[in-house]
């Protein structure tokens, strides 16, 4: 049986890391407590507040997946306006909203997907051809938005949210795993994988 | 490598978005700085990425859109107040005066009201308690108090047939349609009126509850009673449907169909049709009697439970709960003998299960006492959850089914997701289970998995004889079905209007036999039926017909 083993120095740095957060952390909190809680009782101020911080995520979120920028523009109209109608059932338990609007977004895309039938994903590490460049040398270079957008494409679908939901929505482990049901630890394998394969596909296209 | 690696990684990405140095954080992991420094790299240039940014003018169009559905659906919502005669200030003193009357006349005979008022539906006394209940009516003249009370009332049948369940004993028709006048009453003061949304949301949750136990509560009801049942189902799922405004007025549900059997059919949604919902390829009607519930937000790609009937066309939902796998995740199952019954408490497998008003006791044929079989289907109590491992020692018993008596009494089979391990623990459901140390050496499965493990009581350990591991239902495409079997041939089975086949594969726990009760895990084929992998048997005395 393998257990999991934690840097002790690490687990310090992590503990001292999140008592500093966690009073500016709570305040946020609290405020983003109070902003649904208007929300719910269709205040528009709240509503404003709720429609201005995630029209642009979900539309960036849905660009980096569907390549066409009405898509996207529909997308995030369509996904806040069901996020409208189901927000009296959401209850505010210390899990950010983001987490519930972007579960919401990836189901909305999901049957899009399914809709449109498009080809099946890229498994795992099938089709992803290794690269004589160095690792290092691609890595380092800056991904262009049209770049990651073609790499993400060949992830596999929990692959490719979390590289968004992590690394360009800024979500932490928690939160993605909410996002998709499943355990932190999943997600870490996922985090793990994914950048694994994108950094072969991006050097793939370095090569092509 | 593997996890540990993963979580190095991790602990680097934190200290990366943190601020501090990519060198400073690779030297202190000198072995596995080769293989980090690209994927950190990578990760950094991900987070340094500009973002996509929208059109102003169709982001402004959108915010209107989005403002003018926030106030229809406001309006919505605004209800019109009614006049009520019990609410003017001059009747009040004197209907109070009344029933003070009434009430010192009742008290004269509280020796028998009082012995009468612990009665359950099979003493000769149950219909005074009934009676009285009804004059405690009198001197109410608040109608949303009345109707509180009439749903307390509606809820004290409801631990009544529980009641009776737990000592094996048939449900008769009185207290069933003592339970469905009352329910139907509170709910025509509730919808003839503007009623305070707590009194309307818990009328809806206690007749899903009450929904919910009398469907698995079937085979108690007494064989001359069976047309009462019918008629408080239909009752209840139809004030769901009005206090949820799903349709007005509630469609009608044919009595005789819901009499006729219920089973349960768990899988993925794959497709949303207006009339019908494709759940693991399976095609389920659906209508304005069917109840989703859940996040509705997008369905498809969720695990739904469907709670179906024949119908003329083919399966028909009369109830689908949508499960996140979260939700999944936190079941743990325990199978085996009870120890002890003690209250609102039983013992099992080495584990104590707390009871609750929400716990469905699904008995068959049985009482629940020590010695008989049983499956319990448990959380961990959300105070005793710590970093998401259960740190408790009791559990809240969310359903427990009592089995058909077969195998060794000393069995004892948990079930649920596998989530790690702890201190040479595995987490299973968020619980911590223990193996005996003469246990064999046990291949850790990967995380997320659904895992079975069999064995021996030893305390609290387990001394293993078997584990096992599936996938979870949403990947692999598997489905649950559960209800009363029926026999087409040698092979081929049916559970309501579903049907599976049995292969040499199979593994079928208990006696399957035409009439018996089963829970059955298999894959879908193209023709819509399932190939069974698994067949639990849980009563083979049921009383439904198939």
């Amino acid at each position: 049986m393998s257990v999991q083993t934690l840097s002790l120095l690490a687990w310090e740095r992590s503990i001292r890391t999140r008592a500093q957060e966690r009073t500016g952390q709570s305040a946020q909190v609290r405020r983003e407590e109070e902003l649904i809680r208007r929300a719910q009782e269709f205040d528009q101020e709240a509503l404003g507040w709720l429609y201005q911080l995630f029209y642009p995520k979900l539309y960036n979120y849905a660009y980096l997946q569907l390549g066409d920028i009405q898509q996207a523009e529909d997308l995030a109209s369509e996904v806040l306006l069901r996020v409208l109608e189901s927000l009296r059932g959401y209850r505010f338990r210390g899990v950010p909203l983001a987490a519930w609007v972007f579960r919401i977004a990836r189901n909305y895309l999901i049957d899009l997907n399914r809709r449109r039938q498009r080809r099946p994903q890229v498994g795992l590490y099938e089709g992803i051809p290794d690269t004589q460049d160095s690792p290092q040398t691609v890595a380092e270079r800056s991904i262009t938005h049209d770049e990651l957008r073609l790499a993400l494409t060949r992830l596999t679908e929990e692959q490719r949210q979390v590289i968004i939901l992590k690394f360009v929505e800024g979500m932490d482990n928690a939160n993605v795993a909410r996002v998709l049901g499943r355990s932190q630890g999943a997600v870490k394998s996922l985090q793990h994988r994914a950048l694994v394969s994108l950094r072969k596909i991006i050097s793939s296209q370095e090569v092509e | 490598m593997g996890r540990d690696f993963q979580t190095i990684l991790n602990e680097c990405l934190k200290e990366l978005e943190a601020g501090q140095p990519l060198d400073a954080i690779l030297a202190r992991y000198p072995e596995e700085a080769d293989e980090l420094r690209p994927l950190l790299l990578t990760g950094q240039n991900l987070k340094a990425m500009p973002i996509a940014r929208p059109r102003s003018h169709i982001q402004q169009a959108g915010w209107q859109r989005f403002l003018g559905e926030a106030n229809a659906l406001r309006r919505a919502r605004e209800r019109r107040p009614v006049f009520s005669l019990w609410a003017q200030p001059l009747w009040r003193p004197l209907a109070a005066a009344a029933s003070l009357l009434l009430v010192l006349f009742l008290l004269g005979s509280s020796a028998t009201v009082y012995a009468a008022s612990r009665s359950l539906p099979d003493s000769p006394l149950y219909p005074l308690k009934l009676a009285t209940e009804e004059a405690r009516l009198w001197i109410v003249f608040d109608e949303d108090d009345r109707a509180g009370i009439l749903l307390d009332q509606s809820e004290t049948r409801m631990t009544e047939i529980r009641k009776l369940v737990q000592q094996g004993k048939p449900v008769e028709g009185n207290v069933l349609s003592a339970m469905r006048g009352r329910m139907t009453r509170a709910t025509d003061i509730i919808n003839k009126r503007d009623a305070p949304q707590d009194l309307v949301a818990r009328a809806n949750e206690l007749s899903a509850r009450q929904e919910d136990i009398l469907i698995v509560i079937g085979g108690n009801v007494a064989a001359g009673d069976r047309d009462e049942y019918g008629k408080v189902l239909v009752v209840l799922h139809e004030v769901r449907i009005e206090l949820q405004g799903l349709s007005e007025p509630a469609p009608r549900l044919d009595p005789e169909a819901l009499v006729q059997g219920i089973s349960s059919f768990t899988g993925l949604v794959e497709q949303r049709e207006d009339d019908a919902w494709i759940i693991s390829g399976t095609k389920i009607l659906v209508d304005e009697a069917t109840i989703v519930e859940g996040d509705t937000g997008e369905v498809v790609g969720q695990v739904a439970q469907v709670t179906i009937i024949s119908g003329p066309g083919g399966p028909q939902a009369i109830g689908i709960s949508l499960r996140g796998s979260e939700e999944l995740a936190r079941t743990l199952t325990t199978s085996g003998v009870i120890d002890k019954v003690d209250g609102s408490k039983i013992q099992l497998g080495g584990r104590t299960f707390k009871l609750d008003a929400s716990t469905v006791i699904d008995a068959g044929s049985f009482a629940m006492e020590p010695g008989v079989h049983a499956r319990v289907e448990s959380e961990c109590a959300k105070e005793a959850l710590v970093e998401n491992v259960c740190r408790g020692s009791e559990l809240v018993a969310k359903r427990i089914v009592l089995l058909a008596s077969e195998g060794p009494p000393e069995t004892v089979t948990v079930e649920g997701v596998f989530q790690g391990q702890d201190d040479g623990s595995w987490i299973i459901a968020g619980i911590p289970i223990e193996f005996a140390p003469e246990s064999p050496a046990l291949v850790t499965p990967p995380l997320d998995t659904l895992v079975k493990v069999s064995g021996s009581q030893e305390g609290q350990a387990i001394v293993v004889t078997t584990a096992e591991s599936i996938r979870p239902p949403e990947e692999l495409g598997l489905v649950k079905l559960e209800g009363v079997v029926n026999q087409l041939d040698d092979n081929q089975w049916q559970i309501g209007p579903a049907l599976f086949r049995t292969t040499a594969a199979t593994r079928i726990g208990g006696q399957l036999i035409p009439g018996a009760r089963a829970v059955v895990w298999g894959l879908p084929n193209e023709d819509g039926s399932l190939d069974a992998i698994q067949v639990d048997v849980l009563d083979t005395r049921s009383l439904i017909a198939p």
